[in-house]
């Protein structure tokens, strides 16, 4: 039995299907860019009519294998095979000439084209004029494939994300795909769509198409993937055959004792939470929904507490993160912010109730051509009368840089020129000219190196004393597990666990999470 | 600009790098000012006696006084990132509507009726201050279609023109109006000793614009909301708020400048928007504020002025076919923008080396690029080491 016909889903790639060579082989590929090593030597087989997954935490070196794979990204060292002839890739072209395509999470289609036109419309290239009809029956052919039945004539924005992903796998095949990578298909899904996904990506696989799904959703692995190869700091962990294997065998593979053990220091083994304090209620969430991605979250927020929320980015912690701080309002349940009903009415009311946010996306944060203290001032300028009084904001700045540490900083230079650790830190520093009794923080520390984030740690800490709180929303468990007195667990917009006052451990996180 | 006090903390320990930095940060006003002393020398030179005479030059200043108060709204505008056509016929609907409020006559308010000003002094000012009020609400509505509906501010404003002008048109008839206010003849004709009383008028806008720019909270906003508006956003900056007033501030201006001008000329004419309507915009650009927000000033916008006045004074000294003096103002202002371009380009190369210099630091690890997540470099180094 070949595993082009192998009909059983997820079943484990046949012995058949093993003797005969890998689609795609990659071996001893390594990567090296500057100073860090993104790839140490890693193997990579992917059979003829085989899912397999690709798993690793943030930084472990998915996403520059993934680009090795796609020719965008020239391996140092290493051995490109397919159908177990070496190959030379030395671009996007000859990895296009070997059938690899790649899905980007940020989908490559044109918004405002037709179905048709983006499906097909590389095939224009030297024709003349436009023949729409063949355009449009060349089309209808390659979304047959993928069984989609929807109009070629609908613009793509009209279409659900979902739609979208399909039509862009119906571009790759058309255009001579034999290995499609999806790069977090699901991530941006609801259960419906990732069900029709996947049962779409089964049928092509069991015609022969290969597919490497990178993800981190670990239950969709189990439940769709033949096999799973684990990388952690640029190696190859293992590569598993998904029957034989656990979800809790896959978080140990993809965290990894060693990796834990070296960022004890940081994270934490095993972190034991406190118990809540009796402080004031300070937020109060009480099935609150806003589609697209909150769904039903419940919780409170107690003075003297800082909570973490940990999720992906499709656990909606961020958009609920955001109404917090008056952009937009729950469309059920109740949300009760400092006493006050949040109810979408701006971020200046918000501000002027005590509430201070750091946006996850630091070019939503700094106006970069601006000088650092402006930066800073921005958000306490309201209640300093209506004249400016720059020589003191200059002295308030010079205070923070110093107390922050902001390497190289000084009042005047432009944020932009500042490395993105110390950009988060003026991000910081401007809410803490008047600590606000609420601080939201989305990813503060995200692109930051380990001595920063430790930094802001302690910052963080320091903005729940006295009465204030602090909420802090990451899709890296262990700055939430550094922060937080209290842990909480985000996953396709609701919450789906609690801790505090007892053990925890990234891993049951990570469990909890996917 | 703002930023030209000396009171920092590091200007003490590092007196020299600080002034080499400052120096660097106003390196863009070069461009304009280079500009602007060639074109000068060149007029200077081609027509020495009658360009560089005291009476031509106070003249220059006269003719740009209106452009001039109408770049400044234009300047808050660009500030924020967004454009402005409707103020210049907001001004020319401003000098109509004066005058026909002087004028004693009935005014045709469709659908309402007559609206009848009388001419005393105190009638007067009611008279002015409703034309202010109504300069102001157009650019309002053009701020508000903006901010609040999400039309980009080149249509919303657009259809300002159109109906200012329209509006003109009819309470004008299309006929120049020659009844002046003796408020407007004040602050737009006549002499202080030999400087036009109307270069004054500017004078006087153009620093008070610029003290509320650099100096004020409202001014900060300005600047932040254009440079990045979901950072002003979300530091609980009202930015479709300041959007709307800055809309109706240049509205405000576009009325007082259509008072000058009325008083200028000694009438008001309905169909002379698109002779304010782009030189007021080129001017300002030339002066180096960026279309895209948060760079630029009133001082940029002064060395524009008179650029843009000299270019188009100095030619009208020239002994040349009239036919081919537009041509030839086009030809200058393309060589004067591509002047300051180049210029900037220097001066940006000498500001990014003097950063590095300065800067130890590797720059930020991730990337710009919104694709693919790059290889996140956080966490290896632990690893590593």
């Amino acid at each position: 039995m070949s595993p082009a016909t192998a009909p059983t889903p997820s079943g484990p790639a046949t012995p058949a299907g093993a003797a005969a060579p890998p689609i795609v082989a990659l071996r001893g590929i390594a990567k090296t860019y500057g100073a860090i090593r993104a790839l140490r030597g890693v193997d990579l087989e992917i059979r003829r009519g085989e899912v397999h997954a690709l798993l690793g935490e943030n930084g472990a070196g998915k996403s520059t294998l993934v680009k090795c794979l796609a020719g965008a990204v020239i391996a140092d060292e290493g051995e490109f095979l397919v159908d177990g002839e070496p190959v030379a890739i030395g671009g996007p072209t000859d990895a296009l000439d070997v059938g690899v395509r790649v899905v980007y999470q940020e989908l490559a289609l044109f918004p405002t084209l037709s179905v048709a036109e983006n499906v097909v419309g590389g095939e224009l290239h030297g024709q003349r004029r436009v023949d729409w009809r063949r355009l449009r029956t060349a089309a209808r052919a390659h979304l047959d494939m993928v069984e989609l039945d929807v109009d070629v004539d609908t613009r793509i924005e009209q279409l659900s994300v979902g739609t979208q992903q399909m039509v862009e796998v119906a571009r790759a095949l058309g255009s001579g795909g034999r290995l499609i990578v999806l790069d977090e298909p699901t991530s941006a899904l609801g259960q419906d769509e990732i069900a029709q996904l996947f049962r779409s990506i089964r049928r092509l696989a069991d015609q022969g198409v290969s597919f490497l799904l990178v993800t981190h959703f670990l239950e969709d692995v189990i439940e769709h993937a033949d096999r799973a190869t684990i990388i952690r700091d640029g190696r190859r962990v293992a590569t598993v055959d998904v029957a034989d294997t656990t979800k809790d065998e896959l978080v140990g593979h993809v965290v990894g004792d060693a990796g834990r053990a070296l960022r004890a220091g940081l994270a934490g083994q095993e972190l034991r939470l406190p118990p809540r304090p009796d402080g004031e209620v300070l937020v109060r969430a009480a099935g609150v929904r806003r589609p697209p991605s909150v769904h039903e979250m419940s919780f409170d927020v107690r003075a003297g507490e800082v909570v973490g929320i940990y999720g992906d980015l499709a656990s909606g912690h961020a958009a609920f993160a955001e109404m917090l701080f008056g952009l937009g309002a729950p469309e059920e349940g109740e949300l009760e912010v400092l006493g006050h009903a949040a109810d979408g009415s701006g971020t200046r009311r918000a501000r002027d109730r005590g509430i201070g946010f750091v946006p996850g996306d630091r070019r939503a944060a700094l106006a970069l051509e601006q000088p650092i203290f402006k930066n800073m001032t921005l958000a306490t300028l309201q209640r300093r009368g209506p004249l400016l009084h720059e020589g003191g904001e200059r002295t308030v700045a010079e205070g923070l840089i110093d107390r922050l540490r902001v390497a190289n900083g000084t009042p005047e230079l432009p944020a932009g020129a500042l490395s993105g650790g110390n950009q988060q830190k003026v991000v910081l520093a401007r809410w803490m000219i008047d600590p606000p009794r609420l601080m939201v923080l989305v990813e503060p520390t995200r692109g930051m190196d380990v001595g920063a984030k430790a930094e802001v740690v302690d910052i963080v800490r320091s903005l729940a004393t006295d009465g204030r709180a602090a909420i802090v929303v990451s899709s890296e468990p262990e700055i939430v597990l550094d922060c937080a007195t209290r842990v909480l667990v985000a996953k396709r917009g609701r919450i789906v666990a609690a801790f505090s006052d007892r053990t925890v451990t990234k891993d049951q996180l990570m469990r909890e999470a996917f | 600009m703002s930023t030209a006090a000396v009171r920092t903390p590091t200007a003490g320990r590092r007196p020299r790098a600080d002034l080499r930095r400052r120096a660097l940060e106003h390196a863009p006003i070069l461009g304009p000012a280079g500009a602007l002393v060639l074109m000068f020398a060149l007029f200077a030179i081609l027509a020495p006696s009658s360009f560089v005479s005291s009476d031509n030059l106070f003249n220059l200043l006269a003719q740009m006084a209106v452009l001039a108060v109408l770049a400044t709204g234009v300047t808050y505008v660009l500030l924020l990132g967004e454009i402005d056509l409707g103020f210049a016929n907001i001004a020319i609907l401003s000098g109509i509507a004066a005058t026909l409020f002087f004028g004693g006559k009935d005014i045709d308010i469709p659908f309402v009726g007559q609206l009848y000003m009388g001419s005393g002094t105190g009638d007067q000012i009611v008279g002015i201050a409703t034309v202010l009020v109504i300069a102001a609400a157009l650019g309002w509505v053009s701020g508000a279609l903006t901010a609040k509906l999400g039309v980009p501010s080149f249509v919303g404003s657009l259809g300002i023109l159109l109906l200012a002008q329209g509006w003109a048109f009819y309470w004008s008839q299309g006929e120049n109006q020659y009844t002046v206010p003796s408020l407007a003849k004040s602050i737009g004709s006549g002499y202080v000793g030999p400087v036009p009383r109307v270069a004054i008028s500017a004078a006087v806008i153009l620093l008070l614009a610029h003290l509320v720019l650099s100096r004020t909270r409202f001014g900060r906003y300005v600047y932040m909301t254009g440079a990045n508006k979901d950072a002003a956003e979300l530091s609980g900056i009202p930015t479709k708020r300041i959007v709307m007033m800055v809309f109706a501030l240049a509205g405000l201006l576009a009325g007082i400048a259509g008072l000058m001008n009325i008083g200028r000329l000694g009438s008001a004419q309905p169909d002379a928007g698109t002779e304010l309507l782009l030189p007021a915009i080129a001017a300002v650009v030339l002066g180096g504020t960026s279309l895209f927000g948060g760079r630029g000033g009133i001082g940029y916008t002064v060395i524009g002025l008179l650029l843009y006045g000299v270019i188009d004074n100095g030619l009208d000294q020239l002994d040349i076919d009239p036919y081919i003096k537009p041509f030839v103002r086009g030809l200058l202002f393309l060589t004067a923008i591509a002047l300051n371009v180049l210029m900037l380009r220097i001066a940006r190369r000498a500001q990014a080396q003097s950063l590095l210099e300065r800067s130890a630091e590797p720059p930020d690890p991730t990337p710009a690029a919104p694709s693919a997540p790059a290889p996140s470099t956080d966490r290896q180094p632990s690893a590593t080491r």
